[in-house]
Formats: C-alpha cells, structure tokens, sequence
C-alpha cells in the first residue's frame, strides 16, 4: 500500500501589512482568504522554515526537487506575490519532508523510493546542494522530526509501521515504536518525551507515543481524513495543526489537552500535505498539490489564552468595550459590568512559561501609547518547609518593570494563592483601557522578547467606573399633595399616605439597582419601591446603559404604615461596577418621621 | 572440470544465482576444491553497521531456514548480546543476535579467534564445505569508511577455493576467497563484491587490535558450528621490487579471468566476460604495489576490476562495486590546483596510492595524492578534493 502522492511544517509581521495584498486562492479560511505565494508546483509535500534567513524550505515529490522561497514583507504582499523560488537539491526520488537545521545549515529529506531500498534519509548541504545519504531501508519514511541538540531525527515509516530514531551522524536508526498503522505525520515535543503520529490505516487517527519507552500512550482524535503532517501551534506544545488531503482539504487545530480537532483553514486548495507556523511572520504557510498558500494566524483559532480573566470574570466574558458579563448560572453573575477599584489581573503563566519565558511585563493604554505597569504587592506563597501559606511580596525586577515568572510555574501554580495573579492595578480615573502582555527570556544579560509568540488574544479591555451614584431621598411629602414633611416630624394628623421624592442616578450609566424601604420599630421594615438592571432597564438609554432616577417622586399610588411608631426610610443605590470579585460602589440615604396617625399600635 | 558435487537452494529475494557448490576445478597445478553459498549481498544501513549487515546477510545465506531480518532489529539484538563495549558489533553480539532472530537449523553459532589466520581459514573451508553455511569474519579493526570511530570491520565469506577438500585433510593451501563488503565506497552503494586470492586475502585479514578485547591479536570469524583445527595456508604476496610493465599486466588480466572459468557463474562477475578491460591504473608501485585493471561495457563507467601484484604478476583480487569513473591523472591536477588556487606551482605531481586515510574506500578506489610545491592534497575518485589528512601526534 502506498500513501497518496502527496505530503507541512511554521510571525508579526503588521497584520494590516497583508490585508491589502491578498491573491486570493479559490477557498476561504475560515471566512477568510489565503494568499498564493507559489503557483504550478509538482505536488509539493513537506516544508520546513529557516527562520533567521528568512528562507522557506519545501520538497515537489513528483519533480524530485528541494526548494528554497526567501520571504520578504514586501515579496508577501505584493500582488501576485513576488516572492523568489530557487532550486536547491534535484534528483531526489520522491521526497517526502524536508527539515531544516539552521544552525548547521543543513536540510534533512525523507525519499520514498531510491533504487534497492524501501527509501532513504538525505542530509543536504543548504549552501551548496551537496547531498551525502543517512541511511536508508526506512519503509516508505515521511515527516521528519529533528533533535538538532541530541543529533536526532525522528522519523516515521508508511510501509514498515515504525517510528525511527536516526543518529545523524552515524545513520544508526533505532525502532523506537512499531505496529503503527501506515504512519505519515510525526511532531516529537521539546523535550523529546512524546511523539505524535498521524495514521492513514482503518482509523485515520492521531495518537501519542512514549518516546523513551516507545509504548502507545493514547488515541488524540480519530475519523479524520486523509491526515497527513502535523505542525505546533505554539512552542506551548498544547496543540497542533494536523492537516488533511483531499476531500477535506484542511487544517484541524487539535487540542492534546482536551483531545479535540476543530476546523482551523478550510477550503485550502486541492491536496495540502504540510504546514510551517511562522510567529515572526503571523503567518501559516500550507503545500498544497500545485501550490503554496500563506494563512494569517491572527485568523486562526486563539490556543491558549493570554489574560486569565479579572478576579471571578474570565477573560472572554468581558467584551470589546470593557464589560464583563458572566452567564447564568454562574457564582458571580453580573451583566454589563464595568470595572474599578484594585483589579487582580490574572495570567497565563503556565503557558508564558511554556513558550519560553523566563519574564513577563504587562503594559496599559488609555488610548494613548502603552505604558509597563510597576506595581507592587502581596500574595501567599507555599512554604514547604512550614506547610503554610506564608505572605510574599511580588514586585518587578529592580530598576525594571519586568517581572519574574515564578519557579513554581507551570508545575505547582497550587503554591501561589491566588494562583496565576500576574498583576493587581489600582484603576482610577475612569475610562476604557486596554492591557498587553510582553514576554520576555532572559538569557545571561541578554533579554530575548518573545512576545510575538503570542499572536492573537494577547489584548484585554476594560471599562473603568469609579464614579458612586448619587443618592438622595429629597422629600417625604403628603400624598399627593406637595406638602413636605419635614425630618423628624410627628404627623398625628391627615391621611396615612406618603410620597417620596428620591434621587438614585448614575451620571455614568452603570446604575445596578435602587431599593427604598422604611424601618420601625423592632426590626420591622418594608420595602416601598425598588428596581434594577434586569430586563426593562438594559440597554434602556443605549448600550449597556441605564441611570435611575434623577428626581423622581415614588411610589406610585403612595405608601402607608401600619403602626404609630418612628419611621426611618432608606435609599440605597449600587452601581454595576465591580472588582472582578463583588459590586464595589454604592451609595445610601435616609430620613426619619413619626408617624402616628395610623390608629394602630405596633406590636 | 570435475564437479563432484552439486547442490542448489534459492535464497529468499536474492540475486538468480542460487547455488551451493561443491566443486573441484581444472587448475594448472592442480586440482581445486571450492565452496561458493549464495547470499544476496546487502550494504551497510549505518556507518556502524558492518556487522548487522553481515548478520542480514548471513541469515539470508542458510542452506535452509534462513530468515529476512532488518538491520535495525539485528541491530538492536547485538546490543543486547554485546560482551565488549569497545565494538559497534563485537563477536559475541552478532553471534547472539543471529542466534536468537534465526537459530541455524540443527546447529549454532561459535566463535573461532586463532592467533594464526591459517588455522582460522581452515576452519572456515571445512565447516562451509561441511555445512553450507556463509561465514561472518572480521576483516580487520581498524576504520573503513567515513566515521573514523567505527573500527571494525566485518565481512562475509561466501566463496572459499582451496586445493584439496579440506574435510579430507588437515592442511590445505587456500586459492581464492569470495566475499562481500557491506561497507562500499561510497555509503548506500551496493557491496563490494571481492574474489581474492589466498596471497591477497591474508595480506589483508587481520588480527584484533582492540585494546582490552579478549580477541586481541587474534583472527575472528563466527562460523556454524564447533571448531576445527588445521590450516589453510596461501604463499605472501611479493611487496616490492621491479614493476611490470602494463601491455604486460593486460595480458595477463585476460589469461586470469580465463583461468577463473568459475566467475561466469558467480552473478557479480559474470558480467566481466563481456567487458573489456582498459588500461591498467598502477597504485603504490614502491611497496605493496598492484595494478588495478578496470573492466568496462561502456568504455567510461567501471563496475569490475582485476587486482594484479605488480611485481610478480598475480592475481590479487576481483572486485565488483558501485559504478566508478576513475580520475585521470591530469583530472586529478587539475583539481588540486583549484583547491589550492595555484596556477604555476614550481613542483607539481600526482600518484596514485591506497590510502584509507585519505578517503581511499578500497583498493578499488585508491586516491591520487598530488604534491603541489610544499602541500599534498587528496583527489578520491568520486572527484571529492580535500587536504591530505596530517598524522596525529601519538600521544593524541
């Protein structure tokens, strides 16, 4: 059995850079176009990238050639893009992948079908073209995964069923796990502890193998179509691009934590094999049978988050325009929330660290240019020794605004409470704001900025409201009438029926809710009008807006007591703004009388 | 020709020539006696893998039950049964590796290491003509191709002349051996296919030189099954003296290859019947001197040589390789001078010398060593051009 003729691997470039530059390819991604960089290839297979040159490396298996593209901004977002194609290697037969060593400058190609063997693994001199064999009788090989460091490469056999681990040097090739079900796609994780492997056999699956002991570990996800060559999201390592030939003709983004597969770029044009994720770029570059087509990450689904959330609101329940909104059923339900007060700003320092980085920094914008917050504060960290939560001062490097991403991330985020706070900001003057994350590896003395490593998600808005309602009863009055019964006034005569003139008014918009009520005797109260942000009042003024009252008399109708007694009445007024963790401004007001015209005795 | 004994098998996937013979052959002196077992030949995976691929090679090469192993899981066996941690593959790992993936039927494997390679030999003619079964031998302990670390170097006998059945006698002298070198010159090339004489052969077998092996200084070779005392001995091969001239030597390749009637049956070499020889290539003609005479269909690409001693005229080898389009001497200036960008040097000159230092990988393949004023280059003849390696100090 042999594999279907064909066979991908991965910037921030302005993203506007592209958007006017787009050659659209007869598909849609998502809703959106992919852009042709190379048109009339012969069924292009695997692709690798060189990043530091900037040179984007790719096999044709039909012509038996290893290509070279060097992409420029400009190349890319020319139309038709411009972007120059040169040979580098011919005479291959059927390569498969190509996998690139910059550092050595050397490519590493996967041959199917040299003479008098089962293919072959060739280390290319990138410079010179130069081709010296590694070793061969690999069972139709594939994807290569390189272990520049341990002078590795993996690869998987179509025909043989194995995952081989190749000493680039020597060309010793270990079976490191066998049985596999004609395995084309193959992704090794950093650290060389898990392998993953696409099937093209009975169940068109992905599964996981244990690179040192070279047992299966898990099924990922199965039904897929045609899975070919695998590709990181992120150097997270959470989740890959796995994509599909023909009739899919797609990019899955596969979850490994939750073992999903999702739709990622739709509609590629006919025959993609594999993929290359450039950060730098923001872009995903996909071999396609005759073409090669760059996707813009920034319209790709988002991996992992960035901004946790605020206090108790996730991240994604607070909208574009700075308001939180938890759904039904939640601990904390709010509804067009603003913020204020001292904010937790919760991090993803697992994934922070995960990509790479040893610091973080996060910077504010109030509209104007962004600016590194220097806060510092306290929190409880674990101390082993005492088994205590023990409090700890969190405070940027000194002379720096960059903070430290604690060692206990990603293994023990357990020992910080709260966990994952990555900065607490005292809001003030209110307004929208908007929040970034930089990421930073510290290298020596050197400072490595790894913030293009996240490339969509890294923003959060808030809407800031530190402004208290106003709150006022203005008068008791006689009902109907208006006559004003003043502060601590006996009324032993006229009708048992009362009005009151009350201000509970928001000057932002962002009134919660209002509640009047009178108190007497031994905790004996009633309620006498009250209303909130619920169904009548949202949007009520426009979006996410209502008021209350500014001068309103209430309630319709009048009130009555039922007992002579001293009578105190209470308005009180909160506003929707919270600190991610309660409602944190409102405002009270109250007056008392005697009433004692009822012609009853309160018990 | 008296044949006194025929037997014939087909090995799994290997080449049409399927043969097991026990033959005597018509010899000017004398009548011979011969064991050829067909193996398909197999190259090194790996530039550590002469062994696997001699074990691949061997288990292929059973009389009967042999087996199709991967070099990757025989490999995988040595490491598992290896005694001496200084070899890729020592004795006891191919040993067990083949006798745990492919027990021989009725049999097993042992080791023979002797201080003396005739007593070895012996054993070799006495159990192939015995049993039938091809032998894994190791030619050597020192680096054979690319990576220099790598020091050993197995080999399969598959082919073995003497002039009298060596299951009749104690002592024989040994004509010609056949083997197959899964290291070839160029990595991922075919084997190389050689038919030396005995003269030849010995001048190259040698003992183990690993420091701290059990083996050291002994002659190795894994045969099935025990021991067998006695000797296979073979004349030394001149090493120096006056050169023939090569009208001479070309003559005399086409007497040997008629001699060596036996070839044409042999599939590597069958094909030299139709070739024509060209001019003899003289390598090292000071000491150790030969003439390589290629063989050729096409009049450019080589697939055969004859090696002949140059002093004396005899037959050292035949070889059948990868295609080789051999560098002239001219070529081989040129290319040194390019290297060294020196268009009027005051002292220029080439020789051709076996040189596996040099990137010489067989004798089939020696390198022109041009001395251009005060430096030397190597010129390999897959046209590859470098510096010539300097010696190590010793104490490195």
């Amino acid at each position: 059995m042999r594999s279907p003729v064909n066979g991908l691997k991965a910037g921030t470039i302005g993203l506007g850079l592209f958007v006017a530059a787009l050659l659209v390819s007869g598909g849609a991604l998502l809703g959106q176009p992919s852009v042709e960089l190379a048109t009339g290839l012969s069924a292009a297979t695997g692709v690798d990238l060189d990043e530091t040159n900037n040179h984007l490396y790719f096999v044709e298996w039909s012509a038996g050639t290893l290509k070279r593209m060097v992409l420029t901004p400009g190349c890319e977002a020319a139309v038709p893009p411009t972007c120059a194609t040169t040979t580098v290697a011919t005479g291959f037969s059927h390569p498969q992948d190509v996998a690139v060593d910059a550092g050595l400058g050397v490519g590493y190609v996967t041959t199917r079908d040299d003479t008098g063997t089962t293919g072959a693994l060739w280390r290319v001199d990138l410079g010179t073209g130069t081709k010296s064999l590694v070793t061969f009788n690999l069972e139709a090989p594939h994807q290569i995964a390189l272990d520049p460091g341990s002078n590795t490469a993996y690869v998987v056999g179509f025909d043989g069923g194995r995952l081989w681990s190749i000493d680039l040097t020597t060309g010793v090739k270990l079976t490191v796990a066998s049985g596999l079900d004609h395995p084309i796609g193959l992704v090794v994780d950093a650290g060389a502890n898990s392998a993953y492997v696409t099937e093209q056999g009975a169940a068109n699956r992905l599964v996981e193998f244990d690179l040192t002991t070279g047992a299966f570990v898990r099924e990922v996800v199965a039904g897929l179509t045609a899975p070919f060559y695998l590709e990181w999201t992120d150097p997270a390592e959470t989740a890959l691009y796995l994509v599909e030939r023909d009739p899919a003709n797609q990019v899955q983004r596969v979850d490994l934590v939750n073992s999903t597969a999702s739709p990622a770029a739709t509609g590629l044009p006919f025959r993609p094999s594999g993929a290359v994720t450039s950060f730098l770029r923001g872009a995903l570059y996909v071999t396609t049978n005759t073409k090669l087509v760059r996707v813009d990450l920034a319209q790709l689904p988002m991996g992992e988050p960035v901004f946790l959330g605020v206090g108790h609101v996730p991240s994604t329940e607070i909208d574009a325009n700075g308001y939180a909104t938890t759904a039904s059923g939640y601990f904390f339900r709010v509804t067009h929330a603003p913020f204020g007060g001292t904010l937790n700003i919760l991090g993803n320092l697992n994934n922070f660290k995960a990509l790479g980085a040893t610091h973080y920094r996060v910077l504010v914008s109030d509209g104007g240019p962004f600016t590194a917050l220097d806060r510092t504060w306290n929190a409880y960290r674990w101390n082993p020794g005492t088994s205590k939560y023990e409090l700890t001062a969190v405070a940027p490097l000194p002379g720096d605004t960059r903070y430290e991403i604690p060692p206990e991330y990603p293994s023990a985020p357990q020992r910080w409470y709260p966990s994952f706070l990555m900065m607490r900001w005292p809001s003030s003057t209110n307004g929208l704001y908007t929040f970034q994350v930089e990421l930073w590896q510290q290298s020596g003395s050197d400072w490595n900025d790894l913030t293009h490593l996240l490339p969509t998600g890294n923003t959060m808005t808030l809407r800031i409201d530190n402004t208290p309602p106003t709150v006022d009863i203005r008068d008791v009055l006689r009902a109907g009438t208006n006559t004003v019964i003043a502060p601590c006034e006996i009324v032993s005569t006229g009708a048992n029926l009362f009005d009151f003139r009350i201000t509970a008014f928001d000057t932002e918009h962002h009134l919660l809710s209002y509640t009047l009520s009178a108190l007497w005797g031994k905790n004996r109260s009633a309620v006498i009008t009250s209303d909130s942000y619920t169904a009548g009042h949202v949007d009520a003024e426009g979006p996410y807006q209502w008021s209350g009252l500014p001068n309103d008399r209430v309630p319709p109708g009048g009130w009555s007591a039922t007992c002579n007694c001293a009578h105190t009445f209470r308005l009180r007024a909160w506003k929707r703004t919270i600190n991610g963790y309660n409602h944190i401004l409102h405002r009270d007001s109250h007056q008392s009388i005697t009433i004692n015209n009822t012609g009853a005795v309160c018990p | 020709m008296k044949r006194t004994t025929t037997r014939s098998f087909a090995p799994r996937g290997g080449w049409a020539l399927a043969l097991l013979l026990f033959l005597t052959l018509a010899a000017p002196a004398a009548a011979l006696h011969s064991v050829f077992v067909g193996v398909p030949g197999h190259s090194e995976e790996a530039l550590t893998w002469c062994g696997p691929a001699v074990g691949e090679m061997v288990m292929e090469g059973y009389p009967s039950g042999a087996c199709n192993e991967t070099q990757a899981d025989i490999w995988a066996e040595i490491v598992l049964n290896r005694v001496e941690g200084t070899w890729d593959t020592d004795p006891a790992g191919l040993r067990g590796a083949m006798t745990s993936l492919c027990p021989p039927p009725g049999g097993h494997w042992s080791i023979f290491s002797r201080t003396d390679a005739a007593d070895l030999m012996y054993s070799v003619a006495y159990w192939m003509t015995r049993n039938g079964f091809p032998v894994a031998a190791v030619l050597s302990t020192t680096a054979h191709n690319t990576y220099a670390a790598h020091q050993e170097h197995w080999v399969v006998i598959k082919g073995i002349v003497t002039d009298a059945d060596p299951t009749t006698t104690s002592s024989v002298t040994l004509d010609h051996v056949w083997v197959t070198d899964p290291s070839p010159a160029s990595f991922g090339d075919p084997p190389l296919e050689r038919f030396l004489s005995g003269a030849a052969w010995y001048a190259e077998l040698q003992p183990v030189t690993k420091v701290g092996s059990a083996y050291s200084g002994k002659y190795v070779a894994l045969i099935e099954p025990p021991e067998r005392r006695g000797v296979a001995k073979a004349e030394l091969p001149i090493l120096r003296g006056e050169v023939l001239p090569w009208e001479r030597v070309m003559e005399l390749s086409r007497r040997w290859l008629d001699k060596l009637e036996i070839l044409r049956e042999l599939k590597p070499f069958a094909e030299m019947y139709r070739a024509e020889p060209k001019e003899p290539i003289l390598v090292d003609p000071k000491y150790g001197g030969y003439y390589l005479v290629p063989f050729t269909l096409d009049g450019k690409t080589v697939r055969h040589a004859m090696l002949i001693n140059a002093y004396d005229g005899s037959l050292l080898e035949v070889g059948a390789f990868a295609p080789v389009r051999y560098v002239g001497k001219e070529e081989a200036l040129e290319r040194a001078q390019k290297l060294l960008r020196v268009r009027q040097p005051e002292r220029i000159d080439a020789r051709l010398t076996f040189a596996p230092e040099a990137g010489a990988a067989s004798r089939y393949h020696p390198v022109w060593r041009v001395e251009i004023d005060d430096r030397a280059v190597a010129v390999r003849q897959d046209g590859a051009v470098r510096f010539w390696p300097r010696k190590r100090d010793p104490i490195q």
